[in-house]
């Protein structure tokens, strides 16, 4: 074969080789097309495993760029946790605070009741226009209650944080928002539970309830005819309170669940007293409705929703 | 004659490498699994700290916006550790490979989540197992990689 290429090539020996060099070069970007598939399929899962060693752009630590010039309640906090800009706070005092919210006096006068009692269950539905706002807790709602109902919801959020956190990306967008951005987008909703409290156990208690409060003036700005519950803190295991990891202990919810009932009775917003579901005879959470003494299984989720269909307004 | 033999031998090479690229072809192509039972396996068989329970189906598309998969199973824990399954299949490429770019951005996310928040789990996250095996994805954050690789090697013979 090799003295046929030889005379034939004899001939057409330029034309031959212009003609080896493209074949050459095609099947080289195919083989190398062909292995890179392949790895693909083979090593990615490796190629993670070595690239977790390598921190991410997104992993690096956010430190503020500017000094933040935040309103005389809120209270900064230690150690690098992220508080929201004074362009975001200006940008959300703007929005007008409703002028009719319900004084003390207006609630005591048979006005809200504060602590809803329990009424007939609403069927699922009722939350088709309802919102669920809050952190690891309410995932877990989102993730095992089976109630299709809109949830901005994220692991770690807590009040100072919701303020800032750029996670929901609404339908049609590529860019994410904050809560608030989100809401203000999509003023939609007729019912908005609120629920935070768990990670902001271990801050200064004036630092969050007046955060809270400052949430929940914008919420009702931004949604004026929405009924607005605000979840209080259920308790954690006797063992999850013993070990007090991060402050969290059974003393520390039911002074925040104090400050939390204020706070609905100033504003004039429905308390839900989740507290009361979960706590046992001795005010703990029943370990059989945890994983791991704080979060909720979905025998707990169970029991969560339940209260929560059996607890409304009107 | 040199010229010669020098262009007869690049010849031959240019025609024995398209020959055995053409023959490259992704082996799992033709891959056949089910995913509920491929997940089922991966939670019972996989070693992790907490207990996964399986998402109401109706219920992921809440959770995980990762596009519009032909199958998909989830099984994920209370949130306090990052542990979860996602085993999804894509029969269309493009919507897998849109997907899958999401899933990393997902653990992306989720490791930047457990760097302050119940970070004794954050390593959880630096050993995953993310990959992509014909149509199908897998994501499983687990207390033990290799177990869980085991597991997708007797479905696929990885």
């Amino acid at each position: 074969m090799a003295e046929i290429i030889i005379r034939f090539n004899k001939k057409f020996g330029g034309t031959i080789c212009c003609i080896l060099l493209v074949a050459l070069l095609f099947s080289i970007t195919v083989t190398t097309t062909a292995s890179t598939h392949g790895q693909y399929n083979h090593g990615i899962a490796n190629d993670y495993m070595l690239a977790a060693s390598v921190p991410l752009e997104s992993e690096k630590p956010d430190t503020p760029t500017e000094a933040l010039v935040l309103p005389d309640y809120l209270v900064p906090r230690s150690d690098g946790f992220i508080l929201p800009s004074a362009e975001e706070l200006a940008r959300y005092a703007t929005i007008p605070v409703p002028e009719d919210i319900k004084t003390d006096d207006d609630i005591t006068a048979g006005g809200r009741p504060v602590g809803i009692p329990e009424s007939g269950a609403v069927n699922d539905s009722y939350f088709a226009d309802a919102l669920f706002v809050g952190d690891s807790r309410t995932v877990g709602l989102m993730s095992y209650s089976g109630v299709q109902s809109c949830y901005y919801a994220k692991v770690s959020l807590n009040i100072f944080s919701v303020l800032h956190t750029e996670f929901i990306t609404l339908p049609g967008s590529d860019s994410m928002v904050t809560v608030l951005g989100a809401i203000e987008k999509n003023p939609v909703f007729k019912k908005v539970y609120i629920s935070f409290g768990i990670n902001e156990l271990g801050y200064n208690s004036a630092s969050f309830i007046n955060a809270y409060e400052y949430f929940l003036d914008r919420v009702m700005a931004l949604l004026p005819n929405a009924e607005v519950y605000i979840q209080n803190v259920f308790s954690v295991t006797a063992a999850a309170s013993a070990k007090n990891q991060y402050g969290v202990n059974n003393d520390a919810i039911n002074k925040t669940n104090e400050l939390l009932a204020e706070l609905a009775r100033k504003k004039g917003v429905s308390y839900l007293n989740l507290y009361e579901q979960f706590a046992g005879a001795d005010g703990t959470l029943d370990t059989s409705l945890t994983s791991d003494g704080i979060h909720l299984n979905k025998a707990g989720v169970a029991q969560q929703m339940q209260y929560i269909r059996t607890h409304t307004v009107n | 004659m040199k010229k010669s033999r020098f262009i007869a031998v690049i010849m031959l090479a240019a025609i024995v490498f398209t020959f055995v690229s053409c023959e490259k072809k992704d082996p799992y192509a033709n891959l056949e699994i089910d995913v509920e039972k491929f997940a089922l396996d991966l939670r019972d068989n996989g070693k992790f700290l907490e207990e996964l329970e399986r998402l109401d189906d109706k219920n992921v598309p809440y959770v995980y916006d990762i596009g519009t998969p032909d199958k998909i199973v989830v099984y994920a824990g209370s949130g306090a550790t990052p542990e979860e399954i996602i085993v999804a299949q894509f029969d269309d490429a493009a919507a897998r490979s849109d997907a899958f770019k999401k899933l990393n951005d997902r653990l992306a996310a989720q490791r930047k989540t457990f760097d302050d928040y119940n970070a004794q789990y954050r390593p959880l996250l630096d050993n995953p197992l993310v990959t992509e095996v014909g149509k199908y994805l897998i994501y499983c954050v687990s207390d033990d990689a290799g177990a869980s690789q085991a597991v997708l090697s007797r479905y696929t013979g990885k």
